[in-house]
């Protein structure tokens, strides 16, 4: 049987990181240390998520003066939808499979 | 990996890993030069997603954390960019279907052009055609030819080359002979044995017993006589005496007329 797409151990806890925050906009590294996931790991599957519509990017100014924008990612309905379907439907909850960060960030 | 060490700070010793290293730190520099060159190659600037992992580096804490960030990312971020490069002209020229054809048909021509530059130049395979270096060369046997590395080295006794000489035929027919004299040398035969300078010359890749007479066709027997090479030309002999024109027939020949040393018999 084939696999179901987006169900990977890997997708399911980037899913489960924006759900946290589902109209907020997140950063990579935000993300990263949420999933635990390296940025090898973690980019190509915003990427992915991206070309298919279901994340919404943009270059956001920096809080601070002087430093580069930064890049910042948002579910669309679409994709809020494709994660919360994909994340009920796995067993065990992946949520409790992801790990907490050691100082939640959220990115705003 | 970076051992991620930081400033002596005695504060934070008891945190080895997390401690934000210095923005000038060897850790963040190695790393911001890895991710850098995988974004952004020779140009200013790469691709979104690269410059996206590029930018958050700076949030990273601590070098072995930054370090991890830039290796883990460089992959991802090179791919990416050279999936965004855009396609020569020519390549775009050629319809997506027969691309693979173009491809395999261009390496096979450009192999075969840096074969035959090669081939020209450097290293050539040539055909026996004629018995006169018998028993050494036989007919049909291909020899590999040098056509650089004697211009280096020099010619020395025993070598064997091919050159090319006016045979009445052809201006440039190609031989292939033993270099036996070189400038200076004074080469006979008398009494059916090679002699240079007057020493009997030791010539074991002749069979044993081969007699070296006067040479073929038109010349008469006295070029057994003492011949003295003159500059700039060397005195060949073929192995197969008896039916070999040489030196004994046509004289000496000019050393810039020698194409190639022979390396050996590549078949038989």
């Amino acid at each position: 049987m084939p696999r179901r797409p987006d169900t990977s151990p890997q997708t399911l806890r980037v899913f489960a990181a924006l759900l946290e925050d589902p109209e907020g906009w997140h950063y990579g590294y935000a993300l990263s240390k949420r999933t635990g996931l390296p940025s090898g790991t973690l980019y190509p599957i915003l990427m992915r998520l991206a070309e298919r519509e279901l994340l919404t990017t943009r270059w956001e100014e920096a809080t601070t003066p002087g430093r580069p924008p930064r890049h910042a990612y948002q579910l669309t309905p679409d994709g809020t939808a494709l994660a919360r379907d994909r994340v009920a439907q796995a067993t065990p909850a992946p949520a409790s499979r992801v790990r907490p960060a050691a100082h939640p960030r959220t990115a705003s | 990996m970076s051992a991620g060490t930081g400033p002596l700070d005695a504060g934070r010793s008891d945190d080895p890993v997390d401690h934000p290293e210095p923005a000038g730190g060897a850790a963040h520099r190695a790393a911001r030069a890895l991710l850098t060159w995988a974004v952004r190659g020779r140009s200013a600037h790469g691709t979104e997603w690269g410059e996206a992992m590029l930018r958050e580096l700076d949030e990273v804490d601590g070098g072995r954390q930054r370090l991890r960030w830039a290796v883990s990312g460089a992959w991802t971020a090179w791919r990416d960019r050279l999936r965004h490069l855009p396609e020569s002209r020519m390549i775009a020229a050629v319809p997506r279907p027969l691309r693979p054809v173009v491809s395999v048909l261009a390496t096979f021509l450009v192999t075969l052009g840096a074969l035959t530059l090669v081939n020209h130049v450097a290293l050539s395979v040539s055909y026996i055609p004629s018995g006169s270096m018998e028993p050494t060369l036989a007919i049909g046997d291909r020899v590999l030819v040098d056509r650089i590395g004697f211009r280096i080295t020099g010619l020395e006794y025993g070598d064997i080359v091919t050159f090319t000489r006016d045979d009445g035929v052809s201006t440039d027919k190609t031989f292939i002979k033993r270099v036996v004299g070189l400038p200076g040398d004074v080469m006979s035969c008398a009494g059916g044995h090679l002699t240079r300078n007057g020493d009997p010359v030791d010539e074991s890749y002749l069979p044993a017993g081969t007699v070296t007479a006067a040479g073929v066709g038109e010349r008469p027997a006295a070029d057994c006589q003492p011949v003295t090479v003159p500059d700039g030309e060397i005195f060949v002999l073929g192995d197969h005496r008896e039916i070999s024109i040489d030196s004994r027939t046509f004289g000496s020949v000019r050393e810039d007329a020698v194409e190639g040393r022979v390396l050996g018999t590549i078949w038989s």
